[in-house]
């Protein structure tokens, strides 16, 4: 009788340790959700910086710069404004716009600085949607400063979101996520070469910022 | 410049709670052209590290979404928008 009840229990047992795991997020799912968040934002601000030139190591440290650049790029519904050494306006996912010369507002492409400006300062949107062309290069790679800080997959993952950032996270799906998949990855890494990376240096040396080019 | 050998690299970095993007870092590197051999030199193994090349680091820093204050383009500046 005992032995027979011990092996009721090791069958009703059984189907419950077996039970699948919450898988975890893979990156190319991370970044398709962050890119269609991204895309619902009415407005946000990009710091910008863009170092280029000679270069060495596997690293591409700049050893002979040719461009050493700060934007401001603040974008508010179908309007960006650009703030680096001129100041200048265009409307979202266009490359042309304004810029002020002194006093003078001139087409943003024409003067040098401008044109450098715009070409430099790409649309992150469109940042985002040439990542998400090559999502499936994409994979997480460990992000300094993860080991202290606590990460939710749950109700973030799954939920709807307003498009607001406010810092707060769900008490329940947070210790639900963290005790089911542990911290996830913040950190996603696409590598990728050929036309991709040739279209960024035409865009670069349309900007005519590279090898003194005007 | 190469186009033969070029190489690019994305490093999206999330918040905290992994419901947005806060940078976005994007290195393009493209082999440097030996002088005097316009694309008719072989391609070196080591033109994207220890050879001179060209690379460009890009680095966006997102802050401030949904909380951007209404701004004024001025009239000039507006009518060259179109």
């Amino acid at each position: 009788m005992r032995s027979s009840l011990l092996i009721l229990g090791a069958m009703c047992a059984l189907p419950l340790s077996a039970a699948p795991r919450k898988k975890p997020e893979k990156p190319a799912q991370a970044l398709k959700r962050v890119t269609k968040a991204f895309a619902k934002l009415k407005s946000y601000r990009a710091d910008i910086t863009v170092k280029g030139g000679m270069a060495k190591g596997h690293t591409h440290m700049i050893t002979q710069g040719t461009v050493d650049d700060a934007y401001a790029m603040t974008v508010l519904g179908k309007l960006t404004r650009l703030q680096g050494p001129v100041l200048g306006y265009r409307l979202r996912g266009q490359v042309d716009g304004a810029a002020q010369v002194g006093q003078q507002w001139k087409k943003l492409l024409t003067p040098k600085e401008g044109r450098s400006m715009s070409r430099l300062c790409q649309p992150p949107e469109a940042l985002l949607a040439e990542a998400m062309r090559l999502k499936r290069h994409a994979r997480y790679e460990d992000s300094p400063g993860d080991s202290g800080g606590s990460v939710v997959l749950g109700s973030v993952a799954n939920g709807e979101d307003d498009g607001t950032r406010t810092g707060k996270t769900g008490g329940s799906s947070k210790a639900k996520g963290e005790e089911e998949l542990g911290p996830q990855p913040r950190h996603i890494v696409i590598e990728a070469s050929g036309s991709v990376a040739v279209e960024h240096f035409e865009r670069v040396l349309s900007s005519g910022c590279l090898l003194g080019g005007g | 410049m190469d186009k033969r050998q070029t190489q690019l690299r994305y490093d999206i970095y999330l918040s905290q709670d992994r419901s947005r993007v806060e940078r976005i870092k994007l290195v393009t590197a493209a082999a440097a052209k030996p002088e005097g051999q316009a694309g008719r030199a072989k391609p070196s193994p080591t033109a994207l590290t220890s050879d001179e090349h060209v690379a460009f680091h890009y680095e966006y820093t997102f802050s401030e979404e949904n909380a951007i204050q209404p701004y004024d383009v001025p009239p000039e500046a507006a009518k060259l928008l179109d």
